[in-house]
């Protein structure tokens, strides 16, 4: 964690000085860090770098929101101050993870509570109904609902997973029986996401909970079930809303409308173009013509000011994140704490693969956070919390006393 | 001549240099994170065969059973150990392995699982002689070996 701190000094010392800072809040931030890596229960060996990683990501990232926005740059460090601050809160809570299987309808009525008061209270943003505005804060609240639904199916499959995996495709009483409760709560939060027309959480959401249900039973034929489901809901949405029409038109052929619907994405092109090798420098690129490239554009930002090395890099750090959690659910005897970590890991991971997927052009662009780096403080919130539970899973197992 | 197109040398080198720093740095992290923690990479995950062998006294009744983590203990049939005891939840317990280690985990019971009098709520390895308690069932683990 020491080590992160010195990276993040290295990264923050060339921000400019009015976008962060006062220095003391930099100084608690760093101390916050080590708070929370070192306070934990006495006697457990926890995996420290993937906190320490969060940290690093965190602190690149308000390096990037710093360069790209002052002002949210202000904003973001509250943020992380926030998320730290929870993490350290939610430590005691964590260590009991386990207990939280017995309460997996819990997370279910939390997450419907949650699209509930997204539909009474929510805030509409450039088309999608995604924000909780309390008082000054606006909230994301599917950030956190994606957790709640990893913690749910972790906890469900554990308990049926092998009688799943046995059940003959053909026989429908068996699938229908343990099946169910797991495309009502899946089902249920997919089609409020299509109704919220955030197809981007809703494909993470179906990615998680297909590699989840896979890893859990091996049934592959489920798994392509529910991928046909998706891509019948996908064509659907292509075809009743508009805003989805155009991202595939954009992402098709991003310069047959250059200055109107297909601006974002072409002057993104130009900042991973002018970025090259190694990159125009820090503050030194121009990634400041991308609409919202502090939210949804952070790394093409990243590519044109670091360079190609530079953005492998910064996949290089999600890359070795993802894989520790995998590793801190292999390590763990219990089917629920393995498939918790993997559901965990395969969010942060498919999270990262499909925003980066959309800048560069691989898959039509989703307004998601790149995790830890664009500004967002519900996705700081969520994130810092997956990595503080992740980190409380990566205990080595209690030896008979 | 400190200004080229409006831009100070100095900064720009500044800049330049700092960024190659940062990358670097950032490179260094995902190189030594990479870095497997503590034992080899076969040896994490490995499914080591094991063999528990358990003395169930049943309402009176005693049987020795010889189970293969990982396996289900519960009231439904469909467990590998079936108890017939109104006060184990069908789905009650695990037995599971990892490395050549037996655990016990309780499955969300609701009258809870018991390892030798202490209620198990998060994953506790498995020795010889050890009492495991569900309901008004005791199970005496008499052998785990490699099997």
């Amino acid at each position: 964690m020491a080590g992160a701190i010195a990276v993040a000094a290295v990264m923050l010392r060339l921000a400019p000085a009015h976008a962060i800072g006062p220095p003391w809040m930099l100084g608690l931030l760093a101390a916050l860090a080590l708070v929370w890596v070192a306070w934990q229960p006495s006697g457990t060996v926890r995996d420290d770098v993937l906190p320490a990683l969060a940290v690093v990501l965190a602190a690149f990232g308000l390096g990037m929101v710093a360069r790209l926005s002052p002002a949210l740059a202000q904003k973001q460090q509250l943020w992380i101050l926030v998320s730290l601050l929870l993490a350290i809160a939610m430590g005691p809570v964590f260590t009991h993870f386990r207990r939280f299987a017995a309460y997996k309808y819990l997370w279910v009525v939390a997450s419907l509570a949650l699209f509930a008061m997204l539909l009474v209270f929510g805030q509409e943003v450039n088309g999608a109904r995604l924000w909780i505005r309390i008082g000054p804060i606006q909230y994301e609240p599917i950030e956190l609902i994606k957790l709640f639904i990893v913690l749910f199916l972790a906890a469900y499959l554990a308990e049926t997973a092998d009688v799943i995996a046995n059940a003959r495709p053909w026989s429908l009483r068996a699938n229908v029986k343990y099946l169910g409760p797991l495309f009502i709560g899946w089902g249920a939060s997919m089609a409020i996401l299509v109704v919220q027309r955030d197809l981007g959480m809703a494909t993470l959401l179906l990615a998680t909970f297909a590699t989840l249900l896979f890893v859990a039973t091996r049934r592959l034929d489920i798994v392509l079930f529910g991928a046909l489901l998706f891509a019948l809901g996908a064509v659907w949405a292509v075809h009743h809303y508009p805003y989805v029409q155009t991202r595939i038109a954009v992402w098709r052929n991003p310069f047959s409308d250059p200055l109107g619907a297909g601006y974002q994405s072409s002057q993104a092109y130009y900042s991973l173009a002018a970025g090259g090798l190694v990159g125009s420098g820090y503050r030194l690129g121009h990634p400041e013509f991308i609409p919202d490239v502090a939210t949804d554009y952070v790394y093409a930002a990243v590519a044109e000011e670091f360079g190609l090395i530079g953005a492998l890099v910064v996949l290089a750090i999600f890359l070795d994140a993802v894989r520790r959690m995998f590793r801190a659910g292999l390590e763990q005897p219990d089917l629920y704490t393995k498939l918790l970590a993997t559901g965990l890991g395969a969010t942060l991971g498919f999270q990262v693969v499909i925003i980066v997927s959309g800048v560069i052009g691989l898959l039509p662009l989703t307004g998601i956070t790149l995790p830890f780096v664009s500004y967002g403080g519900s996705s700081l919130v969520a994130n810092f919390l997956l990595i503080a539970l992740v980190w409380a899973m990566s205990a080595r197992p209690r030896r008979n006393a | 001549m400190t200004a080229i197109f409006g831009a100070d040398i100095g900064f720009y080198r500044a800049m330049r240099l700092g960024s190659l720093e940062v990358t670097a740095a950032l490179a260094l992290v995902a190189i030594l994170a990479a870095r497997p923690r503590v034992r080899a990479a076969a040896d994490v995950g490995s499914l080591t065969p094991m063999e528990v062998q358990l003395d169930v006294r049943e309402r009176g009744a005693r049987r020795t059973v010889t189970l293969r983590p990982p396996c289900v203990i519960g009231r439904t049939s469909e467990a590998d150990l079936p108890l017939r005891d109104a006060e184990v939840s069908r789905r009650h317990a695990r037995i599971e392995t990892q490395n050549g280690v037996v655990y016990v985990a309780d499955m969300g019971s609701s009258n809870g699982t018991f390892l030798n009098g202490r209620r198990v709520d998060d994953v506790i390895e498995l020795r010889e002689g050890d009492e495991i308690d569900v309901g008004t069932t005791r199970m005496v683990v008499t052998s785990v070996r490699a099997g």
